[in-house]
């Protein structure tokens, strides 16, 4: 008979509540993009990881392969995400919401395979090194001036990260209760009422989902310092799933929903690492899909509107 | 007709799969004026509706607003012109409250532009102030100002109506375009829209063009009456003429020929 | 309430029907240019090899996509665990075969059996209830998700991501005239797939039950007005898209030789394509466009390398979604 055991030292370590924190924060803004979409505008943007490649990818090439510095990088390749979107947007937004989704996930797995395949721009499968080097600077400085033990060394990512995380909540939070974000509102309820009062459903959609692909991107700068190696497999279609996992436990049309949802989804995902049960490596990666399958449908069913969601507030309709 | 008409609609034509749901209607519409658009079920109203509004392309016709053209112009274009609509089964947006509601139909309103609201955050602070007040001010008139705060999707059938037409008045619309505002609305709550409209025409100006069934309201309270049958316009004229006309009597009674009973 | 739009909703009009001679004249001149850029690009020998590579593929996401395609025509669900459908009869077969020992051909059957069951216990415990209570369209492509993850995820767990192989002769092949190859193994699986192909065809044409669910595919509303016992009829659907969908996952993990969890999953977006070409709801377009997806990736081979391949489909679903969603071979009318 087989117990379970779980590995309690390792929640005692500083390195993993460190690395937690700092994929909460990267999920949590990739998220603050969905709820955008999904939330308030109700359209079904199911390739928001598309977008997280594309930020890190346009970012990492133009420092390595075209010799930009990291800081103009960023900027540049946020308007290239926001390129992608426009353009994907532009015909798609206009299809009902099953094909929109389709198309969105579509994009997404493009975008993987071009990365994977185009090795002359973006070494493929092999990945990409080398583009945080400014960024290594800065950290290392940070780490020597607050003296932190070599085992604190993601602190400086952890603390930018949080703060990045914060300052796009306080913008998307004022965005949301703005005039703009009750139009989005709008159009998710109905879009033929909003027209017959004189705006236009459509460009708003388009706005909702350029903003998400803006905050995608940053949530790919986010990633890439943080694995300092980036690869096709780090964009996978689940890394989306993992995000829809989030929002919807923290709850739709809340985006301090976004950052609860990501926080215990990430808790649990990275708990499952060190269970100690007689299984192998493959077998845990599996269970953690496995638990994310069960979480999308179990809240779906049982409590849709999440933790801080409100029922009225929910988008049920279809 | 001293002045041009304020809407023109000439030879429209269009087909649902099928059916010529609209087969070469044409009517003008005189500013100022209350007209009442009737027939029997699936004479092709509400198509045309779409059609003027711009919610359905026509396979063939033109219509003008206001002496320009507005045949292939997007909804919401012709909504911000002056040409706005209500639905037959009302559209009021269930999960936002009645006070935003109205407020979503403000026009000119900078704090709907993301560019405005992230570069110039209290730029539209004043517009915002200004759409409230004239919000609560119309809902008051409507006699909904008590739910302001609520979500309109508590609203009861007759309130929703009331505040479908109070929305569209947000906009200041010049030709009001109303499909069926009686129909479920109990008989004081009727008689109130009627002094509405009866009060915006007088002091405002504003044009009306109706669909409507209840023949009591549409024959003592409209200038002129058009009356479609299989997707054509088959009278036009004053109320009293058209209650007598040969056709109008034939085609409300081959329908009801047609139809199953009820 | 299943969510759905009105059937004459305030959108755009009906598109007027473009059959007729134009239409055909159109569909021939368009297939003799595509014909000479083929020959231009490969000669002869390389343009029927792709073909014949391309129906082995297009009769496997026939299979898969036909079922898809009842299903969202009757219930408006865009099952996203239908890929993992497929590897779930591939693995059932396996396990029938190399686990319990059963013969192929019996193992297959089993297989069949076992997705059919897996769709209808689907069907009984997730969907119906929450059909009941009038769950939306967000929260049953969200369910949709989580299940596909729950049963690629269950199957590695269980099965381990190491490639597998069900017992078929990869090795040996058929010299055709011409300098042409097939495997035997392929060759087997194109005509088993395109025979039941056949049998679903004149199934869904001619028995009362396909006539059944091609009505109720159109249009669920009218189906019940007729006298169409729904609740069964959609038991049905979900049985008969689990068997179509385990063929095509034993028949293409035959194909491919080995497979792993993935292997359903890899091709869903290629039976979405396939659906959308022919049109969302139409099982005839969805067979056509299956054939067609298939025919396309192969012959783009001879254009570009073939590790773009599947993103060719992508690009075909983008595509059709972009400039006639309503697809080419019939199915919705309305947007």
């Amino acid at each position: 008979m087989t117990t379970l055991a779980v590995s309690l030292s390792a929640f005692g370590r500083p390195e993993f509540w460190i690395g937690v924190g700092i994929l909460v924060a990267i999920y949590a803004i990739l998220t603050l993009g969905l709820q955008l979409n999904i939330g308030y505008t109700g359209i079904y943007n199911f390739g928001q990881v598309g977008f997280m490649a594309v930020g890190a990818y346009a970012m990492a090439v133009l420092v390595v392969e075209a010799g930009w510095s990291f800081w103009a990088s960023l900027p540049a390749a946020t308007l290239i995400a926001v390129a992608f979107a426009v353009l994907l947007g532009l015909p798609t937004l206009r299809l009902r919401t099953h094909y929109f989704a389709i198309a969105t996930i579509a994009f997404a797995e493009i975008v993987r395979y071009v990365i994977q395949n185009a090795d002359g721009l973006t070494g493929g499968s092999q990945g990409v090194l080398g583009f945080e080097i400014a960024w290594q600077t800065i950290a290392l400085s940070l780490q020597a001036d607050l003296g932190l033990a070599p085992e604190l060394a993601l602190v400086p990512l952890l603390i930018v990260a949080w703060v990045t995380l914060a300052v796009l909540f306080a913008v998307l939070l004022a965005l949301g209760r703005s005039p703009w974000g009750r139009m989005l509102r709008a159009v998710r309820e109905d879009e033929d009422a909003v027209r017959a009062l004189g705006k236009n459903a459509y460009a708003y959609k388009l706005q909702s989902f350029a903003v998400a692909g803006a905050v995608g991107a940053v949530s790919g700068y986010l990633l890439a310092l943080y694995l300092s190696f980036l690869s096709p497999d780090a964009f996978l279609a689940s890394v989306t799933f993992i995000s829809f996992a989030m929002l919807i436990v923290g709850g739709l049309g809340s985006f301090p929903g976004v950052v609860v949802g990501a926080f215990i989804v990430q808790v649990v995902l990275e708990g499952t690492r060190y269970l100690q049960l007689p299984l192998t490596d493959h077998q845990v990666a599996s269970l953690r899909y496995i638990l994310i399958g069960l979480v999308l449908i179990l809240v779906m069913a049982l409590r849709p509107q999440g933790i801080l969601g409100r029922r009225q507030e929910m988008v049920l309709r279809g | 007709m001293a002045e041009a008409p304020i809407l023109t609609v000439e030879d429209v034509h269009l087909r649902f799969g099928g059916v010529h749901a609209v087969a070469g209607a044409g009517f003008h519409v005189a500013r100022g004026s209350v007209t009442a658009l009737i027939g029997p079920n699936g004479a092709g109203k509400t198509t045309l509706f779409n059609v003027v509004t711009g919610f359905v392309r026509a396979e063939r016709g033109r219509v003008s607003y206001d002496g320009a053209p507005v045949t292939r112009r997007p909804p919401h274009a012709i909504a911000a012109r002056g040409m706005v609509r209500t639905f037959q089964l009302t559209k009021t947006l269930a999960a936002l409250t009645v006070l935003e509601n109205m407020l979503i139909a403000a026009p000119r309103h900078p704090g709907e532009r993301l560019t405005t609201v992230l570069v110039r955050p209290r730029a539209w602070r004043r517009r915002e102030r200004e759409a409230r007040a004239r919000a609560l001010e119309l809902l008051d008139d409507f006699g909904l100002g008590g739910t302001a705060g609520d979500y309109a999707g508590t609203l009861s059938g007759g309130q929703r109506k009331l505040l479908e037409l109070a929305r569209a008045l947000m906009i200041e619309p010049r030709l009001l375009l109303l499909d069926e505002p009686m129909a479920g609305v109990n008989p004081s709550l009727g008689r109130r829209l009627l002094e509405h409209m009866e009060r915006l025409r007088a002091e405002q100006g504003v044009t009306f063009l109706f669909i409507e069934h209840d023949m009591e309201v549409v024959m003592n309270h409209s200038d002129r009456v058009i009356v479609m049958a299989e997707g054509q316009v088959i009278a036009d004229d004053e109320p009293h003429a058209v209650r007598a006309d040969p056709r109008v009597i034939d085609a409300y009674l081959g329908a009801r020929r047609q139809e199953p009973p009820a | 309430m299943t969510g759905r739009q009105p059937a004459v909703s305030v959108g755009r009009p009906g598109l007027p029907a473009r059959r007729g001679a134009l239409a055909r004249h159109r569909g021939a001149a368009a297939a003799v240019a595509a014909a000479a850029a083929l020959l231009a690009a490969g000669g002869l020998v390389d343009v029927a090899q792709a073909t014949v590579n391309g129906l082995t593929a297009g009769a496997i996401f026939a299979l898969g996509a036909v079922g898809l395609s009842l299903v969202y025509g009757s219930l408006r669900l865009i099952n996203f665990a239908h890929g993992d459908f497929l590897t779930f009869g591939a693995y059932a077969a396996l396990l029938a075969n190399a686990g319990l020992g059963l013969p192929l051909v019996a193992a297959a059957l089993v297989a069949l059996a076992a997705t059919a069951l897996l769709g209808v216990g689907m069907e009984l415990a997730m969907w119906r209830p929450m059909r009941a209570r009038g769950a939306g369209a967000l929260q049953l492509i969200l369910m949709a998700i989580g299940l596909a993850f729950v049963v690629r995820y269950a199957i590695a767990f269980v099965a381990g991501p190491e490639p597998r192989r069900l017992g078929v002769d990869v090795t040996s092949s058929y010299d055709l005239p011409g300098g042409l190859r097939i495997g035997q193994t392929e060759l087997w699986v194109t005509v088993i797939a395109f025979a039941v192909l056949a049998a679903v065809v004149v199934l869904l044409r001619s028995s009362s039950l396909g006539k059944q669910m091609r009505a109720l595919s159109d249009d669920v509303d009218l189906a019940e007005t007729t006298g169409v016992d729904t609740g069964r009829v959609i038991i049905v659907i979900w049985a008969f898209a689990g068997v179509l969908a385990g063929l095509a996952g034993v028949l293409y993990a035959s194909a491919l030789g080995s497979f792993d969890p993935n292997v359903g999953f890899i091709i869903l977006l290629s039976l979405f394509a396939a659906v959308i070409l022919g049109g969302m709801g139409s099982a005839y377009g969805a067979l056509l466009g299956g054939v067609t997806i298939g025919l396309v990736q192969e012959w783009s081979t001879l254009f570009i390398d073939v590790r773009w391949k599947l993103v060719v489909g992508f690009a075909v679903l983008v595509a059709v979604l972009t400039l006639r969603p309503e697809g080419f071979f019939g199915g919705e009318r309305r947007l």
